[in-house]
Order: structure tokens, then C-alpha cells, then sequence
């Protein structure tokens, strides 16, 4: 184990985008979702006790995570979250012996998949936030 | 023929099933929670029906199951990234990897009943 | 004809430098040709293995602009030139990298840690009984396994591969390809033995299907497809020794 081999799993140089760039993705995507339970964990012990408060912390806490740059960092967690299911399902497969001989096609299609999901909840989230 | 010598067990095998399962759970768990809490939710989100919800035992059985499955994938593919580095600490690693999903599941169900 | 520049890394682990040629090729040149040109006309001390030049021996595989391949097999006209400097195209060659291959000298890796895990998966057919005459194999027997056998052991994959470059101890594509082709072998009895091998965590479960392995390799074995079918006989051989106390024999 050296250092530069460790990070070796960085780098793009001679790559393919549906092959090795897809894992280093899938890699960091892993990350920050993992990152984000975490996070998540933190905020919700935000709302500890609002049973006997009666949701005080809670409107408190709507108010934080309603804001426009919460909204906007949603949605870039949005992104994050679809393009690590859309390729985790095409790994679910393909490391199951599964489409392994149609890489290219089998990511395209899932991408696009990917994509038209976060689109599509990205409309929802927009749409009710500006109705607000 | 048999040859005895390089017979032995590994789990990792089980490891990766869980790792194949708990991501087939989680595009369902992680689909239907973004839709009650973003979409569904933008609109009608309020602490009532929050509370309501996670009081209801089947919404509880399905938070506690996701919860174990989220924290399960995440870390499990944490710990495939530092095997992957080649670290030589296994067992060291697999400890820790335990130690930390117990504690988060439990703060888990902690929020959970808390809340 | 035309002039290029080989930027070829020179040197040892001890004291490296980048060093450029002036190669002229023509339309068909390899970068092989281009190599033997250096060493016969410009630079006798130039180190690289070859042998011949054919895409059988597996010799010359090496980092063409950082991409493993056979350079036996690569034509300049294939190929993207890394950059351009003076409307020159430049072409950058180093040894096939990673924590798997000892760089040695110019672009000379040791190979032993390769052939040592090749070993270690069994990579021959395993018989309980001791066959009289021949066995028997039909077409389609044969087509399980044929195009696995075509791997001329060059190392592209292990090079290509992001878990072999930072974990040394991985087995890596080569060796788990070859414990497939021999597990799906109609003649072999030895598959559980190479399985007990390859469910190590070492062993094809340090595979992510990045398939960078699949997309280097010259001759088209695709080792990334067989390490997946290797983990789902895998699986069901832990499982039944888990659950049935079944051991490889
Ligand atoms: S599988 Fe392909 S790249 Fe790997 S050693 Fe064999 S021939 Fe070379
Ligand atoms: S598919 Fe597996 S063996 Fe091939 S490059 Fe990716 S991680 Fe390595």
C-alpha cells in the first residue's frame, strides 16, 4: 500500500466514462450519500421530543430546510442519489453475469433512466416550493 | 483428489450478497421515502402526519429495515474501499466496521422513538 | 512518413527521467517499431521485453499515453497522440503501472507477482479419476470457455485495473479469468478447489465491475465478464458449505 497507488482509483487519464469513470463515481456518489446519513442523523436529533412539544423544533426546522439554498442542495443531493441507484442497478445485474457484455448500452440506458427521475422529482420539488 | 491445504471458509461471498440485497431494498425504501417527504411532501408535510406515520407499526418495521439497510450498504462499501486500498488489518477493519453500524442503528432507533 | 516524438520514461525507481525521440513511422508502424527503431538507431541502452511481435506472446505490453496495451498490436494511426508540441505528435510510454508490477528498468516490469497468483488459482485441468485415452468435449462445451483461453497472459488487464493498482495482494483480472475458464472447463473436476481460492476477500470480491480490465485487454477475453459468473459460483459454493457443511474437495 503506497499512497499513490492508493489513490490511484482518481484517475481519468485512459478511462472509459461507462467503465472506470462510472465506478470512480459510484465511489464518491457512495461517499456522499454515506456522508449525508450522517448528516441527516444530526438534523433529525433536531427533532427530539417534538411529541411532547407539539412540533415547535419541527416548524423551526421546516423553516431551515425550506430555504432556497437547502432547496438547492436537495437537489444536487437528488442527483447524487439517481446516478448511484441508476448504475447501482445496472452493477446489480451485471455482477449477477447479467448484460456484462453490453456495458456501453446497458449505462447509457440507465443514465437516461437516471436522469429523467431526477428531472422528474426535481419538477416536483421546484414546482411546490414556488407555490409556496 | 483432495487437497486440503487451501480449504478454507470466507463470508465475503455473504457480504456481497448483502450488499446486492439491501441495494435492490433501498431503491424501493429510498423511492418511496424521496416521494412521501419531497414530493407527496412539499405539499402537505407537517409534524402530524410525521408523527403519525412513524407511530404506525408497519411504517416503523419499514424505517427500522431501512435504516439497517442504508447503514449496512453505506458502510459495507466503505469497507470495500479501505480492503481495496490494500490494507493488511482485516479483522481490525471488520471490527470497526461492526462497531460503527451498531451505533448508528441504534441512534437510529433512537430518533425513531424519540422523535 | 512522418515524424514523431516518443516521450518513452527512462530509468529506474531510483532515478527516472522522461527522455524524447525523433521516430520517423509510416502509416502501419506500431509502436513496437517505433521502439526497436529507437534502440537500433538512436539509443542502444533502451530497455523493453518483445518477443514476437504478433499479439501471441504477451511480452511488450506496456502504458501507451497512459492506457496499458500490446504495443505489438498498436498502430500510430489507431491511436490519439497524447499532445501535440511544435506540430509534432507525441507519444508517451512508460511501463505497465501499479502496486502489482515492480518497475524494474525503462519499461521492464517484474512479473513474478503476476505469475505467482496465476499459479495460485490452479490454472490446469483437475481430474479425480485417472481417464483412460480421451476426453470427450462437445462443440458447445467448447464454446463455454473457448475465448477465455485466447489470454496471452500480457498483463493490460491488471495494469487497466483500479483495485489492482492500489491493493497488491488482489488476485486480479488475469488469474481470476483463468480459474473461470478452468471451472467452466467440461473436462475439469477441480472446481471447487479454485473456488475455496477465489471467494478470499483477495479474491474476486475485491472486483467492483469498473471492467477497465475488459476495455484493455488486446485480446478481447473479457476478463470482467468472467469474474462476475466466478462470484455467483462463488456465492453458491460458500453458501452450500455454510448451510450443508459441504467443503471443496
Ligand atoms: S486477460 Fe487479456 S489483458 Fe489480461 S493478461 Fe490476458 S490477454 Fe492480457
Ligand atoms: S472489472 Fe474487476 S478486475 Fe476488471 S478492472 Fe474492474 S475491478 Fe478490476
Amino acid at each position: 500500500m503506497s499512497l499513490k497507488g492508493s489513490l490511484f482509483w482518481i484517475k481519468i487519464k485512459g478511462r472509459q466514462i461507462s467503465d472506470g469513470i462510472a465506478f470512480l463515481f459510484h465511489r464518491l456518489t457512495g461517499l456522499v450519500i454515506l456522508l449525508y446519513l450522517y448528516i441527516h442523523f444530526a438534523a433529525l436529533s433536531q427533532l427530539i421530543g417534538s411529541q411532547s412539544t407539539g412540533g415547535q423544533n419541527f416548524q423551526n426546522f421546516l423553516k431551515t430546510v425550506e430555504s432556497p439554498p437547502f432547496v438547492a442542495l436537495d437537489i444536487l443531493l437528488f442527483l447524487v442519489i439517481f446516478y448511484h441507484g441508476a448504475n447501482g442497478i445496472r452493477l446489480v445485474f451485471s455482477e449477477f453475469g447479467i448484460g456484462t457484455s453490453r456495458r456501453k448500452l446497458f449505462f447509457w440506458i440507465m443514465m437516461i433512466l437516471g436522469v429523467i427521475g431526477w428531472i422528474l422529482l426535481t419538477y416536483i420539488v421546484v414546482k411546490a416550493f414556488l407555490g409556496r | 483428489m483432495t487437497n486440503q491445504e487451501s480449504i478454507k471458509g470466507s463470508m465475503a461471498p455473504v457480504a456481497w450478497l448483502f450488499q446486492l440485497i439491501t441495494a435492490i431494498f433501498m431503491v424501493f425504501f429510498l423511492g418511496v421515502h424521496l416521494w412521501i417527504m419531497h414530493a407527496e411532501g412539499s405539499i402537505s408535510l407537517t409534524i402530524q402526519s410525521i408523527l403519525q406515520r412513524i407511530n404506525d407499526p408497519w411504517w416503523k418495521t419499514f424505517y427500522i429495515v431501512f435504516l439497517v439497510s442504508v447503514v449496512y450498504h453505506g458502510l459495507n462499501g466503505l469497507r470495500g474501499i479501505v480492503f481495496d486500498l490494500g490494507v493488511k488489518k482485516k479483522s481490525l477493519t471488520n471490527a470497526l466496521f461492526w462497531i460503527v453500524a451498531i451505533i448508528s442503528i441504534i441512534y437510529g432507533i433512537y430518533l425513531l422513538y424519540s422523535i | 512518413m512522418e515524424n514523431i516524438i516518443l516521450r518513452i520514461k527512462r530509468g529506474d525507481p531510483n532515478h527516472w527521467e522522461y527522455r524524447d525521440y525523433d521516430v520517423p513511422v509510416e502509416k502501419d508502424s506500431t509502436v513496437l517499431d517505433a521502439l526497436y527503431y529507437v534502440r537500433d538507431n538512436i539509443d542502444h541502452s533502451l530497455s523493453f521485453r518483445a518477443s514476437c511481435r504478433m499479439e501471441v506472446c504477451g511480452s511488450c505490453a506496456m502504458m501507451v499515453n497512459s492506457f496499458p496495451t500490446t504495443t505489438c498490436s498498436t498502430l500510430f494511426s489507431k491511436i490519439k497522440p497524447a499532445k501535440i508540441e511544435n506540430g509534432k505528435k507525441v507519444y508517451i510510454i512508460e511501463p505497465l503501472r501499479g502496486e502489482s508490477f515492480k518497475w524494474i528498468r525503462d519499461l521492464v516490469v517484474d512479473f513474478d507477482e503476476f505469475f505467482k497468483k496465476h499459479e495460485s488459482i490452479k490454472p490446469y485441468l483437475i481430474r479425480k479419476d485417472n481417464p483412460e485415452g480421451q476426453l470427450i468435449q462437445s462443440p458447445k462445451e467448447l464454446k463455454k470457455y473457448y475465448p477465455l483461453t485466447l489470454c496471452i497472459k500480457c498483463g493490460a488487464c491488471v495494469a487497466a485495473c483500479p483495485i489492482s493498482n492500489s491493493d497488491p495482494n488482489y488476485l486480479g483480472p488475469a488469474a481470476l479469468t483463468a480459474a473461470y475458464r478452468f471451472n467452466a472447463d467440461s473436462r475439469d473436476q477441480g472446481k471447487n478447489l479454485r473456488l475455496a481460492i477465489v471467494s478470499d476477500p483477495e479474491g474476486c470480491w475485491r472486483c467492483h465491475f469498473s471492467s477497465e480490465c475488459s476495455n484493455a485487454c488486446p485480446k478481447n477475453v473479457d476478463p470482467a465478464s468472467a469474474i462476475q459468473k466466478l462470484k455467483v459460483q462463488s456465492t453458491g459454493y460458500e453458501l452450500k458449505r455454510i448451510f450443508l457443511g459441504k467443503r471443496g474437495e
